[in-house]
């Protein structure tokens, strides 16, 4: 018996096979296989594609999914799923699977970052969303890397190079871009930019944190928990140890394949 | 894209009469905040049209600053490109935002005519009196725009027709809010839109006819009551200020969520409560006086469910407070319209009170005929799932 999840997101797509002894969604289940693919221009072909490669890699026939649930921005153009769910939900109940009480989720993904209250058994209580502009966002990181010229996944390593850092005044990512191109212009060290760039997206994160309000344990889901550097300004920040899942990409979609019946 | 018959398709085939606004004779008033006394300018001989604003803000863009009210800038719009064909313009003192297009209108339009409502922030004898002597004055304003005075059976017979209009639209939101998919929320909000824009006779007709065909089709269906039957999600209550989206009521359509009561300034905020004490006037008619008949809609629009802009916020919430037992409500979904400094001063104290009763709040802030459909859907399927 297998249940499938397909996280739709701005930047990549998500698929999750999970095996199932039985159809309760608090049953612990066991993932068969997951692909991570790059959305593209269509969010239609991209989880289909993701589904398939997916049941190609547990090799199990399409049939055999049993129940297919959507997430995701591009949740609701799914013609082969059985349902769509959004991911505040999916992610509540994908952490579930890695660490057992979570409070608090972080979820900062390509286009929008989520701060998502628990009960602490894999149900939302509250939420609060920042979508209305790309900063706090894993966008933000990837526009600042190429202004930086500077692999994204370094950043976590150039962090911990040094302890000084250069505010970045704008919050807009246009114009922080446009800032940091300016401080590069000024000779400024470009750790000190980088570490600069990390607490600007940190900060915004926080903001939200702090309006819902801070309860541990706390995990963090989404692309930029894998970046060790947001990590860590993080924990700094908020004074607390954070769970990142094994692979924090697929939590939605693996919420979505647990949530599926 | 003002004229109602581009904007309400859906409902078209039982509100076709009250879509030919072009057989009505007489001149129109504008008007914005629903503060507004209709009955008035009904008496003076004009047919009252609320401005809604418009969809796309070009030429407005340009008279106000990027953080002004986007539903007074669209009606900016829609006044400078003159689409309702408006004698004159009735603006009330509801917010800093409205003060400041009242200037502009008397800035840079000054070919049409325009009167400013002083409504009071609280309700006492003094300012009953006060905001009286204002309607008092916004009669004068009128009748010199017709050159007659208003007289005081042609008052006296709007009111009974402007109560008649609000009873109708009262039993609307008795079969919208009671019952599941008997009227769905596209066709509510545009019903009611259409009962501020179109010809009043006219519209209170067609609404009669299709309150007597959803209610022999209601006969044979249970009213939701107390439970979260047939599959439906809990019962939620709608809050803010002038929340006027087709996108967003199809949304919750599609969302399969049941709305079980609103509190907007383009639903009950508009038609519940009734000028009252007509019977002790038609008695007394040979002694009552304009004056009279003015006190009394005065009263009726100081003690109707208020603004957010009213001194009182005790009030508000008392009012949200029984919406919410008396409609067996879940959750709140509280819209504010961008840069509303009134609304969003209500919103914490709102949250706070209804935490502290165990019942579930959203806060989403969008912009008047532009927002991200994705977004708030997300937002709304997200609170519902919780609930």
């Amino acid at each position: 018996m297998y249940t499938c999840g397909v996280d739709v997101g701005s930047v990549s797509t998500e698929a999750v096979i999970l095996c199932r002894d039985n159809k309760d969604s608090n049953a612990k289940g066991r993932i068969v296989s997951y692909v991570i693919i790059p959305t593209g221009a269509s969010s239609k072909d991209a989880a289909l594609k993701a589904f398939e490669e997916a049941c190609m890699k547990a090799s199990v026939s399409k049939e055999d999914v049993y129940s297919i649930v959507a997430t995701g921005y591009g949740r609701i153009n799914i013609p082969f799923a059985n349902k769509n769910i959004t991911e505040i939900s999916c992610h509540a109940r994908g952490v579930l699977n890695y660490f057992s009480g979570i409070k608090t989720v972080i979820d900062i993904g390509g286009q929008d970052s989520k701060v998502i209250k628990l009960d602490g058994f894999g149900s939302p209580v509250d939420f609060l969303m920042n979508d209305k502009c790309a900063a706090g966002t894993g966008r933000f990181l990837e526009v600042m890397a190429r202004a930086l010229e500077i692999k994204l996944e370094h950043f976590g390593e150039i962090f911990t190079k040094t302890n000084e850092k250069v505010d970045i005044s704008s919050t807009c990512t246009v114009f922080a871009e446009s800032e940091v191109v300016s401080l590069i212009g000024q000779g400024i060290d470009k750790n000190k930019i980088i570490r600069g760039l990390v607490y600007s997206i940190v900060n915004k994160v926080i903001s939200m944190v702090e309006r819902i309000g801070l309860e541990e344990p706390v995990c963090m889901t989404g692309g930029v928990a894998k970046n060790l550097a947001v990590v860590k300004a993080l924990e700094e920040k908020l004074g607390v140890k954070i769970n990142i899942p094994e692979e924090p990409e697929i939590t939605g979609a693996l919420g979505a394949a647990y949530l599926a019946k | 894209m003002t004229e109602p018959e581009n904007r309400l398709r859906n409902i078209s085939n039982h509100f076709s009469n009250s879509f030919k606004t072009t057989k009505d004779e007489r001149l129109r008033v504008g008007w914005l905040c629903t503060y507004t006394p209709e009955e008035i300018i009904l008496s003076a001989g004009f047919t009252p049209i609320r401005i809604l604003g418009e969809d796309r803000v070009d030429k407005a863009e340009g008279y106000f600053p990027t953080n002004f009210c986007p539903y007074l800038k669209s009606s900016w719009e829609s006044i400078l490109n003159d689409i309702s064909k408006l004698s004159a313009i009735v603006f009330a003192n509801s917010c800093d935002g409205m003060r400041r297009l009242y200037d502009i209108c008397k800035n840079y339009k000054p070919q049409t005519p325009s009167f400013m409502l002083d409504v009071p922030r609280i309700n006492t004898d003094a300012s009953l009196k006060h905001f009286s002597n204002n309607l008092f004055e916004l009669a004068g304003f009128l009748g010199e725009l017709q050159k007659s005075k208003i007289e005081f059976d042609f008052l006296k017979k709007s009111i009974e027709f402007v109560n008649k209009k609000r009873t109708l639209l009262k039993k609307l939101n008795h079969y919208y809010s009671q019952f599941n998919c008997l009227v769905d929320n596209s066709d509510y909000f545009d019903i009611l839109k259409l009962s501020m824009i179109s010809e009043p006779e006219i519209f209170v007709q067609d609404l009669h006819t299709y309150l007597e065909k959803i209610a022999e089709e209601s006969a044979t269906l249970e009213i939701v009551g107390d439970s979260e039957n047939d599959g439906f999600p809990p019962r939620i209550m709608i809050i803010g200020n002038f929340i006027n989206e087709s996108k967003l009521w199809k949304s919750f359509k599609e969302l399969n969520c049941k709305i079980g009561a609103t509190d907007l300034c383009n639903s009950s905020r508009y038609y519940e409560g009734l000028v009252e004490d007509m019977e002790d006037m038609e008695n007394a008619s040979k002694n009552s006086t304009i004056e009279s008949l003015l006190g009394a809609i005065a009263a009726r629009y100081l003690n109707k469910p208020q603004c957010m802009r009213m001194a009182n916020l005790g009030i508000k919430l008392k009012e949200v407070k029984e919406n919410i037992i008396n409609n067996n409500i879940k959750g709140v979904i509280f819209f504010s319209m961008k840069f509303c400094d009134n609304t969003l001063l209500f919103y914490p104290l709102l949250r706070q009170h209804l935490s502290e009763t165990g019942v579930q709040s959203l806060f989403l802030e969008i912009e008047h005929n532009n927002f991200s459909e994705g977004q708030i859907k997300t937002r709304i399927q997200a609170f519902l799932e919780i609930l």
